[in-house]
């Protein structure tokens, strides 16, 4: 049974010259796993809302789009509420209650459900999730991992047929998108929910998807399967670029897993060799933190117990670990802003440091991203703060128009930067936060999860960028669940565990010594032995043959 | 502070929501001797009870200092009485105008320690539950708002990781006004993605009734009688009635004694469902 069916749709956002979405036509059955992927801002959440009337974005609609047969706008608000669950990128701001257990009443009690049925639902949820020991807890307590996957069962307690998912995997560590993954196929194999989820961390979903949506500019390109969309787009997962760097066939089989990945790279006659590479010449350091110990709170445990951590110029440094491990907290304690109880934070003279929180949003002062950008420098003198708030020309001690028109252009924001930054995609708000600690010319940069949101080609851009800060002696430490883009960039890179470092070494010694944490490369020429066992795409690409 | 496994949390939400309308009256309304030093004593107490020494000294850290400059002030400008006690140039300090002020710091600080109290019971989950028997979009609203000093408390220590860790210190108020603008803003929109997410979930949904959860125990309704005849005493009782100007007189707030009996319950009313859940359990480990 046909659940969706989009006819010549084409959407235009309120106030907006260019249509969002145009020329989008696709339909959706019952129990396909469907794949919305696309550069950021080409119009995944649009789509995504558009199913939904009461999330659809103001504006204005084109065309036909159906439910069950029927027009989508003519939907009941209560059956769109029963029968279509909504996640958005962000789990904290979706969340109503403070207790776990509220928040999965919650859309039963609207519904007006007896207070028995409510029971069995979220007893039955509870349990298919296997979340008990998360029940009676403060969702404010819970992890990124955690708090997803309450999101997930918020909406899903009302057993939808449909699930509408924006970009669940963005905050999670892998291995809570590997739970969640997990839990999302049960869902669609064992229940027949119809799932349609955005995201960019296609490889998780691979193996459940029957249908995928390519979105570019605006307009959609459907293909019936997620070989057929491999074979098209084969730099879309790890697991078929691999192959396809080293000339191996991906149109059959097209591996849409590790395992099948590395069967495949047994078929090669000769083994990729990574091309040596001159051990890193030790620079000046720029930030140390010798033994330090942090709490929130006396009453509270350790979040950092004992970390040491040299920070050198000319460096990329990175560091993993799950969701609740400390990462943040390391990034404060090596900013300054929290100051540990034990240990010593020793950076260079005048050394300036400017970081990309997790959230962009965090620095979004102004109206405008141009103003954003042009108050990166140093902040305003209260004058020019005035002046800048009352005029359209920058006042002194602003970031000249050049500078910034040039880190925008890199970063391919130049056609929005007179937009509200809270206007644009989570990828281009990613862009901005960059941009602008880019702007404050920094000795440090920390990054806290840089290529949340971001797609392959951003990615790319990012790991040019930060190679040439590299060049310029600048310090670079990044925080990040990505372990492909670590093991791209990374110099050295670490393991925070339990508040210490478990394990700092230089990448290729890192990603060769983890079987767990490591890169897709890692794991997929995990038969090959360690000292000739490629870690990134750019060694695979590289390497001898 | 640990409340939903006591007694306590499990009353009624309504009832809970009264007792603070009643304490908060009672004490707030009427600068009487008796009443402010009951309220002080009773809201320690069930701060110490309930949230241990660390969550009174933290609370009585901030209401101390803001009572006894409240104290000072009214000593600076109050006039008012008739028994003089000394003279500071050519005021009079009287006993009244001492009294009162007293009585106005203890009254102002079981007021806030009552606030903190309830804060921990009244969760937004539970206002949500009341109000949405009546009216959706107003429960939305205080939900929300319930919700927003937390928020923009955890979100503020988010935006000081922007801070800059160089030396230059330079328009530091510039900064954190810059900072606030982001505060504000980041609160504000992600509250609209939650209200969005609220409606997504029905949160609109007319004619839909919320199902009554919670049974209506023999506690909720004493103390609704207990709330209801504590606030009329406020108005007919002779000792309530008692006022410390022009002349404080002892013997006007010891008539009738009696009648602070309701009050001392009411104030202690925590305090009672302590005891009460202590001991049952002391009772029920001895058969087990």
């Amino acid at each position: 049974m046909e659940v969706y069916r989009a006819k010549d749709l084409k959407f235009t956002y309120a106030g907006a010259k260019a249509p969002a979405l145009h020329n989008i036509n696709f339909s959706v059955d019952e129990g396909d796993f469907v794949l919305l992927y696309g550069a950021s801002g080409s119009g995944k959440t649009t789509l995504l809302r558009l199913l939904k009337q009461e999330i659809a974005p103001a504006g204005h609609l084109l065309g036909e789009l159906s439910y069950m047969g029927a027009p989508l706008r003519e939907l009941p608000y209560e059956q769109s509420v029963a029968e279509i669950g909504y996640t958005a990128q962000n789990p904290d701001t979706q969340q109503v209650s403070e207790f776990v257990c509220n928040e999965l009443r919650f859309l039963l009690e609207n519904l007006g459900v007896s207070e028995q049925k409510i029971s069995l639902r979220v007893a039955e949820t509870v349990t298919f999730f296997g979340i008990e020991d998360l029940f009676s807890r403060r969702i404010s307590t819970l992890s990124g991992g955690e708090k997803q996957i309450v999101n997930l069962q918020a909406v899903f307690v009302s057993n939808p047929r449909v699930l509408l998912l924006d970009e669940p995997l963005s905050q999670l560590d892998p291995f809570s998108c590997g739970r969640f993954v997990e839990l999302l196929g049960r869902i669609s194999r064992e229940l027949g929910v119809t799932v349609l989820v955005a995201e960019h961390n296609i490889q998780p979903f691979l193996p459940l998807v029957t249908k995928v949506l390519h979105l570019e500019n605006g307009a959609c390109t459907v293909f019936d399967s997620a070989d057929r969309f491999l074979t098209a787009f084969p730099s879309a997962s790890p697991v078929t670029a691999i192959p396809a760097a080293l000339g191996l066939s991906v149109s059959t089989p097209v591996p849409k897993t590790v395992p099948a990945c590395r069967n495949l790279l047994k078929t090669l006659s000769k083994l990729p060799v990574p091309a040596a590479h001159a051990a890193l010449p030790k620079q000046e350091t720029a930030l140390r933190l010798s033994d330090v110990c942090f709490r929130y709170d006396r009453d509270q445990k350790d979040v950092l117990n004992g970390v040491s951590l040299d920070l050198r110029r000319g460096e990329i440094f990175s560091v993993v670990g799950a969701n609740g491990s400390g990462k943040t907290t390391l990034l404060k304690v090596l900013s300054g802003v929290c100051k540990p109880y034990s240990g010593k934070r020793k950076a260079a003279d005048a050394l300036r440091v400017a970081s990309v929180p997790q959230n962009p949003q965090t620095c979004f002062s102004f109206d405008t991203v141009l103003e954003v950008l042009q108050s990166a420098a140093q902040p305003p003198s209260p004058k020019a703060l005035f002046h800048a708030l009352n005029s359209a020309v920058p006042a002194e001690n602003m970031q000249p128009l050049e500078s910034v028109k040039a880190v925008a252009q890199r970063l391919g924001l130049s056609d929005v930067l007179l937009a509200n930054p809270f206007d644009l995609s989570s990828g281009q708000q990613q862009r901005v936060a960059i941009a602008r600690a880019l702007l404050q010319s920094p000795d440090v940069l920390l990054f806290d999860e840089a290529t949340k949101g971001l797609d392959d080609a951003r990615k790319q851009t990012l790991a040019v960028l930060l190679e040439e800060l590299k060049v310029q002696g600048k310090a670079v430490l990044l925080v990040t669940h990505d372990l492909d883009f670590a093991a791209e960039v990374s110099d050295r890179c670490a393991l925070l565990f339990d508040g210490k470092l478990a394990l700092t070494a230089d990448n290729r010694a890192f990603f060769t010594q983890s079987t767990v944490y490591t890169s897709t490369v890692a794991r997929a020429f995990s038969f090959v032995p360690a000292e000739t066992r490629p870690v990134s795409m750019r060694e695979v690409q590289n390497a001898e043959v | 502070m640990k409340t939903d496994r006591s007694f306590f949390y499990r009353l009624q939400t309504a009832t809970l929501l009264f007792l603070l309308l009643a304490v908060s009256l009672i004490t707030m309304l009427r600068v009487h001797p008796v009443v402010s030093l009951l309220s002080a004593c009773s809201g320690a107490l069930s701060l110490l009870l309930y949230g241990g020494k660390r969550e009174l000294r933290a609370l009585l850290r901030f209401c101390l200092p803001v009572g006894l400059l409240l104290v000072l002030f009214n000593l600076v400008f109050n006039r008012n009485g008739v028994t003089v006690l000394f003279y500071i140039g050519d005021a009079a300090v009287t006993l009244e105008s001492v009294l009162y002020a007293l009585f106005t710091g203890f009254a102002f600080c079981g007021a806030v320690l009552w606030f903190s109290f309830f804060c921990a019971f009244l969760d937004s989950d539970r206002i949500y539950r009341l109000f949405a028997r009546f009216s959706k979009g107003l429960a939305v609203i205080f939900s929300l708002s319930m919700a927003l000093v937390p928020k923009i408390l955890q979100k503020y220590e988010e935006i000081k990781l922007e801070e800059r860790a160089s030396g230059d210190k330079k328009h530091r108020f510039t900064q954190n006004i810059l900072q606030l603008s982001a505060l504000f803003s980041w609160v504000l929109e992600d509250s609209f993605e939650t209200a969005v997410s609220m409606k997504a979930r029905g949160a609109l949904l007319k004619g839909k009734r919320q199902k009554v959860r919670q049974k209506i125990s023999f506690a909720d309704i004493l103390l609704w009688i207990l709330c209801v005849a504590c606030v009329a005493l406020m108005f007919f009782s002779p000792p309530m009635l008692a006022e410390i100007y022009p002349k404080f007189r002892q013997e006007a707030y010891l008539q009738s004694s009696v009648s602070y009996l309701p009050l001392f319950l009411l104030y202690f009313s925590p305090v009672i469902f302590k005891i009460w859940e202590v001991t049952k359990w002391k009772f029920i480990a001895r058969k087990i």
